[in-house]
C-alpha cells in the first residue's frame, strides 16, 4: 500500500511542474497537430484524399469514406491506426523532450524546450525503435493474442476486453522506463527495454499505478470511441468529431501526467538507490 | 549559408517550427475540402437527419410538431437536389429514397392524400429503379383503397398489373415483394365492389392463370407456398368451395408446420361455415383447431367464430361461455378480447339486460378506449336509452360520451386516436341534434389539424348542416365561400363552387 501511495504522491509534483509552462509545450504542439489531423479527416470525404485515409486500414473501401455517415463512423479506427505510426515517428521525440523538461525542473536546471528537443532528436533512432517494439507488442497482444486465448477459453466479450486491458497495462508498465534509460543513461533501444523491464519488475506496484492513473483519466473518452455506431445513431455522427477531440485532449493530459510521474519517480528512485 | 545566430535559431526551433508548419498545411488542405466538392455527401447528411427526425416521430407517437419537421427535412432534400439528380445517379437514388420515405411517413401518419401525391412523385422519379417504381405504384393503390376510392384503387392496380405482372416481368416482380402477388385478387375484389361482376370474374381467372404459371415455373419454395395460398384465396373468391377444400387438403400434406396446419384448418372451417353452410362441421373444425393448436394465431378467432355460430343459432349461453373463454385465455390478443367483450355486451342486450350491457360497454370504453369498439361503446349506451324512450338518460349518456372523446382528443395520444375522437365528437353532437355545435366543431378542425387533409372537407359537411338541419342558407353560403377562399384551385373548392351555384340559383 505504501508503495502505491508513493506512486500516487508523485502525481502531485508532476502537476506542479505545470508552473514551468515550457514542460507542456511539446505535448501541446503535438495535441494541436492531432486536432489539425482530425479536422483534415473530417473535411476529406472526397477523392483522392479519402483514398489515402483508406490505406491506413486494410480492406477498407475508399468509396465508403466518401459517404455519410460511414466516413465519420470509420474515423476512430482510421485515426487510431494513424496514431500507431505517429507514436513511433513523432510522439517519441515529443515524449522524450517532455521527459527531459521534467528532469530539468526536478534538477532545478534551466527549462528550455529547444534544448530538450535537440537532445531528444539525437537519440531518435533508439527512441523510435523502442516505441516500435512496444507498439508492436501491444498491437499483437490486442489484435491476436488476447482474442485467440479468449476464443479458446470461451471467454465472454466483456471479460475478454477487461483481461486484454489489464494485460495491456501490465505490458505498458514494463516498458515504462525505456525512455529515461535511453535519455539519461544513453542506452540503446534493446538494452533500455531490458533495463526498463528489470526496473519495473523491482518496482511493479509503483509502475503499474503510474500507468493506471492516466489510463483511468482517458477511460470515458476511450469508451465513447469504442462504439461509434451508438453515438452516431443516438446523438449525431458529428458528435464523433467532438468525441475524438475530447479523446485527444484527455490523452494529452494523461500523457503529460504519465511522463511527469515516470520521470520524477525514476529520478527519485535512482537517487535513493545511489544514496543507499 | 545563414548567419550563425539565425542558423542556431533555426536548428533550435526546427522541430517546433516544422510541427507548426505541418499544422498550417493540414488546416489549409482541410479548408479546401468542402461540401461543394461532394454534393452527394451533403445530401446523405440531410437524408440521415431526416431519417433521425422520422424515428423521433415514430417514438413520439406521430405528434404533429415532430412530423412537420421530418416532412420538411425530406421535402428540402427533394427540392434542393432535384436538379442535381438528373446528372448524378447517386444523387438520383438519394432523392428517390427521400421521396419514398416521405410518402411512407405520411402514410404512417394517416396523411393519406399527401402520401398518395408523394408516391405519385416517387413513381415519376423512379423511372430507372423498378423496385421503387413498383412500390410507389402499388402504394398508390393501397392508399386509394384506404380512402375508400375503389375506382381510383382499381385504376392504380390495373396500371401496376400492366407494368409489372406481364408475362416477361412477372418473375422479377414477385421476387421484389411477394405481396405483389395479391394484385389480381385485389382487382377482382375492387371490381366486385364497383358492381362489375364480369370484370371481377375476369380478374379472378387472370389471377388463377398467373398463379398456375408461377407454380409451373418457379422453384423458390417460399414463393411457391405464397402462390399456393393465393390460389386458394382465388378459389374461395370464385366460390369454388370443393376446389378450395381439395387444395386445402393438398396443402396440408405439403406444409407440416403447426402454423400452416392451424391456418389451413381455420380456412377449412370457414369454407364449411360461410361457403357450404355446414355449421356443425364448421363448429367441429373450430373446436379441433383450438384443441390441437391452442397457441395458434387463429385459435382465439376460431373460438369467436364458433361463438358467432352459437349466437346466430340462438344458443346465447353457449356463445357467452366461449366469449368468456377468449377474454380469460387470450388476454394478450387485444383485438380478439375486445371483440369478445363487445359480443358479450350485445348478448346482454339481446337478453334484455340493459343495465348489464351498459356496464359492459362502460368497461369496454374504459379499458380499450383507443379501439373501434372503445369508440363505439359510449354511443351504444346512449342508443339503448334512446330505444327505450328515455330521452333525458340518452342525452346525459351523450354528454358523458362527449366528455370521454374530448379527453381522448386533448390528451398526449397518437394522431390517429385524436382524429378518431374528433370524428366521434361530431357524431355525438349530431346524434344529440346539437347541429350548430356540430357545424362549429367541424369548421374548427381543419385549422387544428392542418396536416390532416380529409378535415378540409368539413366545410362541405358543415354547409350541409347549415342548409338541411339549421335551415340557415346564408350560413351555408358563407361556409362554402370560406372554403373556396381557403383552398383555391383545389377539387374541394370546385365542389364548394358547385354547391354555391346551387344555393344561389
Amino acid at each position: 500500500m505504501k508503495r502505491i501511495a508513493r506512486a500516487l504522491g508523485i502525481f502531485k509534483p508532476a502537476m506542479e511542474s505545470l508552473r514551468h509552462g515550457a514542460t507542456v509545450v511539446p505535448l501541446l504542439l503535438y495535441f494541436i497537430l492531432k486536432l489539425a489531423l482530425i479536422l483534415l479527416y473530417a473535411s476529406s470525404y472526397t477523392k483522392p484524399l479519402s483514398t489515402y485515409w483508406a490505406l491506413l486500414v486494410p480492406n477498407t473501401n475508399a468509396e465508403a469514406l466518401t459517404h455519410y455517415p460511414g466516413h465519420l463512423l470509420l474515423m476512430p479506427r482510421i485515426l487510431g491506426r494513424l496514431d500507431l505510426i505517429l507514436e513511433i515517428v513523432l510522439l517519441v521525440v515529443v515524449q522524450a523532450a517532455t521527459v527531459l523538461l521534467f528532469a530539468a525542473v526536478a534538477r532545478r536546471e534551466r527549462v528550455r524546450v529547444g534544448t530538450s528537443m535537440r537532445a531528444a532528436g539525437r537519440r531518435y533512432l533508439h527512441l523510435a525503435l523502442a516505441a516500435a517494439i512496444a507498439s508492436a507488442v501491444l498491437f499483437i497482444m490486442f489484435e491476436y493474442a488476447v482474442p485467440a486465448l479468449a476464443g479458446s477459453a470461451g471467454m465472454p466479450r466483456g471479460l475478454e476486453a477487461t483481461a486484454g486491458t489489464l494485460i495491456g497495462l501490465v505490458i505498458q508498465a514494463f516498458f515504462l522506463f525505456t525512455l529515461p534509460f535511453i535519455l539519461f543513461d544513453g542506452y540503446a533501444a534493446f538494452k533500455a527495454i531490458g533495463a526498463s523491464f528489470r526496473f519495473a519488475g523491482r518496482h511493479f506496484p509503483e509502475s503499474f499505478t503510474i500507468v493506471l492513473i492516466p489510463f483511468i483519466l482517458t477511460m470515458p473518452t476511450l469508451l465513447l470511441s469504442l462504439n461509434p455506431g451508438a453515438i452516431a445513431f443516438q446523438l449525431s455522427p458529428e458528435f464523433l468529431i467532438q468525441a475524438q477531440i475530447a479523446g485527444e485532449f484527455m490523452e494529452f493530459i494523461a500523457t503529460y501526467l504519465l511522463l511527469g510521474a515516470l520521470t520524477l519517480y525514476f529520478l527519485e528512485t535512482r537517487i535513493r538507490e545511489e544514496t543507499r | 549559408m545563414f548567419p550563425m545566430r539565425t542558423r542556431s535559431l533555426l536548428v533550435r526551433r526546427g522541430c517546433l517550427v516544422s510541427i507548426a508548419v505541418s499544422c498550417a498545411v493540414i488546416l489549409f488542405i482541410s479548408a479546401c475540402g468542402s461540401e461543394r466538392g461532394n454534393p452527394r455527401y451533403a445530401a446523405e447528411r440531410k437524408l440521415f437527419k431526416a431519417r433521425k427526425l422520422k424515428e423521433d416521430v415514430a417514438k413520439g407517437g406521430m405528434k404533429p410538431e415532430f412530423l412537420s419537421k421530418a416532412v420538411d427535412g425530406y421535402r428540402r432534400i427533394v427540392a434542393d437536389y432535384g436538379e442535381a439528380a438528373s446528372q448524378d445517379p447517386d444523387i438520383e437514388l438519394l432523392v428517390l429514397s427521400a421521396q419514398m420515405e416521405l410518402a411512407e411517413l405520411e402514410f404512417r401518419a394517416n396523411l393519406l392524400t399527401e402520401s398518395r401525391a408523394d408516391f405519385e412523385r416517387a413513381y415519376d422519379l423512379a423511372k430507372n429503379v423498378p423496385p421503387a417504381r413498383a412500390n410507389a405504384l402499388y402504394s398508390i393503390g393501397v392508399i386509394a383503397e384506404e380512402l375508400g376510392e375503389s375506382a381510383a384503387a382499381l385504376r392504380s392496380y390495373e396500371r401496376f398489373s400492366e407494368e409489372f405482372l406481364a408475362a416477361d416481368s412477372l418473375a422479377g416482380t414477385v421476387r421484389m415483394n411477394p405481396r405483389y402477388l395479391v394484385t389480381p385478387l385485389k382487382l377482382a375484389e375492387l371490381a366486385g365492389r364497383l358492381d362489375a361482376p364480369e370484370k371481377s370474374a375476369r380478374y379472378l381467372a387472370e389471377a388463377e392463370r398467373i398463379y398456375r404459371h408461377l407454380l409451373a415455373h418457379e422453384s423458390d419454395s417460399a414463393l411457391l407456398k405464397e402462390t399456393q395460398f393465393n390460389l386458394l384465396t382465388t378459389h374461395l373468391q370464385q366460390k369454388r368451395w370443393n376446389d378450395g377444400l381439395a387444395l386445402v387438403s393438398e396443402l396440408r400434406k405439403r406444409y407440416d408446420e403447426p402454423g400452416d396446419r392451424s391456418s389451413l384448418l381455420y380456412i377449412e372451417a370457414k369454407i364449411h361455415q360461410d361457403g357450404m353452410g355446414d355449421l356443425p362441421k364448421a363448429l367441429a373444425l373450430y373446436q379441433s383447431l383450438v384443441e390441437k393448436y391452442p397457441e395458434a394465431q387463429e385459435a382465439p378467432n376460431a373460438i369467436l367464430a364458433a361463438a358467432g355460430i352459437h349466437r346466430e343459432s340462438g344458443r346465447l349461453d353457449e356463445a357467452m361461455k366461449l366469449y368468456d373463454t377468449v377474454r380469460g385465455t387470450y388476454k394478450d390478443r387485444v383485438a380478439a378480447v375486445v371483440e369478445a367483450e363487445w359480443q358479450i355486451a350485445r348478448i346482454l342486450e339481446l337478453k334484455g339486460d340493459a343495465e348489464g350491457a351498459s356496464l359492459q360497454y362502460r368497461s369496454i370504453y374504459t379499458e380499450f378506449s383507443e379501439t373501434l369498439q372503445g369508440f363505439e361503446a359510449p354511443l351504444r349506451i346512449a342508443r339503448n336509452y334512446q330505444l327505450k324512450g328515455q330521452k333525458d338518460a340518452a342525452h346525459a349518456a351523450r354528454n358523458q360520451a362527449l366528455e370521454h372523446y374530448e379527453k381522448l382528443a386533448a390528451g398526449q395520444r397518437a394522431m390517429g386516436t385524436k382524429i378518431m375522437a374528433e370524428e366521434y365528437i361530431i357524431r355525438t353532437l349530431s346524434e344529440d341534434t346539437r347541429w350548430r355545435e356540430a357545424a362549429e366543431k367541424l369548421l374548427s378542425l381543419p385549422g387544428r389539424y392542418p396536416e390532416y387533409t380529409p378535415f378540409r372537407e368539413n366545410y362541405l359537411r358543415a354547409a350541409s348542416i347549415y342548409e338541411r338541419e339549421l335551415k340557415d342558407k346564408s350560413g351555408a353560403i358563407e361556409t362554402l365561400e370560406r372554403c373556396v377562399e381557403k383552398y383555391p384551385g383545389t377539387e374541394l373548392a370546385q365542389a364548394a363552387q358547385k354547391e354555391l351555384a346551387r344555393l344561389t340559383k
